[in-house]
């Protein structure tokens, strides 16, 4: 065997006995599925929102009724519930879906 | 849920695999695990999208080398890379088998942390993953031949070196 021959199997010794066998650190996988729960999308925020959006519209349609006394009619609480609840959801179900796509 | 099922499979399968390549690519221990966190935060968002185009590993391997790419680049302002840092010297020594003098090993290391990136890249993964030429080829998605050329211009550099120190 040759100078050569000899300092390159050194070499390869010298890492395999350095590099061969290395894992990731103990912990590794808990320390992931932690950062991953933490990174999970919380649809608390977007709740809120849509129950601030109902308060608001509510708000509105009470000014309404009070400023517009025709408005009263047999359908009228229909109405109003509708033209509070629908648009709530709406902006609910269209803010979840932009945070989960 | 399913997705979650596939994610710890995936991280039962790769979280070796994924460390061992940003160690090789950032050559530093606690970067690599930083890194390779970083990288399955990625994969388990980009998971439910994953179609199969292509094969799973070389997937997650794109998302290693791009998030190491990336950690890189933030650190290129900050501090070279470097094989002589603790972290390295502490997981060399940890690595010790006993039958070479603990002394010398930390050399080798830094002789290999002195060689051209590319090559010091492939000489370390080539080492970790038990001299195969084709799982370093597809982890850093270099064809065969140029894995083993690089990794032979890399030992003869180091042999060198290595000559060179000792006399």
């Amino acid at each position: 065997m040759s100078d050569e021959e000899r300092t390159l199997r050194t070499i390869d010794e010298e890492l395999d006995a350095a590099l061969a066998g290395i894992t990731a650190p103990r912990g590794f996988a808990a320390t992931v599925r932690r950062r991953v729960a933490a990174s999970r999308v919380s649809a608390l925020p977007e709740i809120l929102d849509s129950i601030g959006w109902v308060a608001v519209l509510a708000i509105v349609f009470m000014l309404l009724l009070w400023l517009v006394p025709m408005a009263r009619g047999a359908w009228w609480p229909v109405v109003a519930g509708s033209g509070v609840i629908v648009p709530a959801l709406f902006y609910g179900w269209r803010s979840i879906r932009a945070i989960t796509e | 849920m399913a997705s979650d099922q596939q994610f710890e499979a995936v991280l039962a399968t790769y979280q070796n695999k994924v460390f061992r390549l940003c160690y090789a690519m950032l050559g530093d221990r606690a970067a690599a695990e930083e890194t390779a966190q970083d990288v399955f935060v990625r994969i388990w968002k980009a998971l439910p999208g994953y179609r199969g185009e292509s094969s799973l590993s070389t997937w997650i391997y794109a998302i290693a080398r791009n998030a190491c790419l990336t950690s890189l680049k933030a650190r290129a302002s900050r501090h070279a890379v470097s094989l002589e840092n603790p972290g390295v010297l502490a997981a060399a020594e940890r690595a010790t088998s006993g039958t070479i003098a603990p002394d010398r090993r930390p050399d080798i290391l830094r002789l290999v942390g002195e060689l051209p990136e590319n090559y010091r890249r492939v000489v370390l993964l080539y080492h970790m993953e038990e001299r195969s030429y084709e799982e370093v080829a597809l982890m850093l998605d270099l064809p065969l031949g140029t894995v083993k050329t690089w990794l032979h211009r890399a030992r003869r550099q180091l042999a060198v070196a290595l000559v060179e120190e000792q006399t």
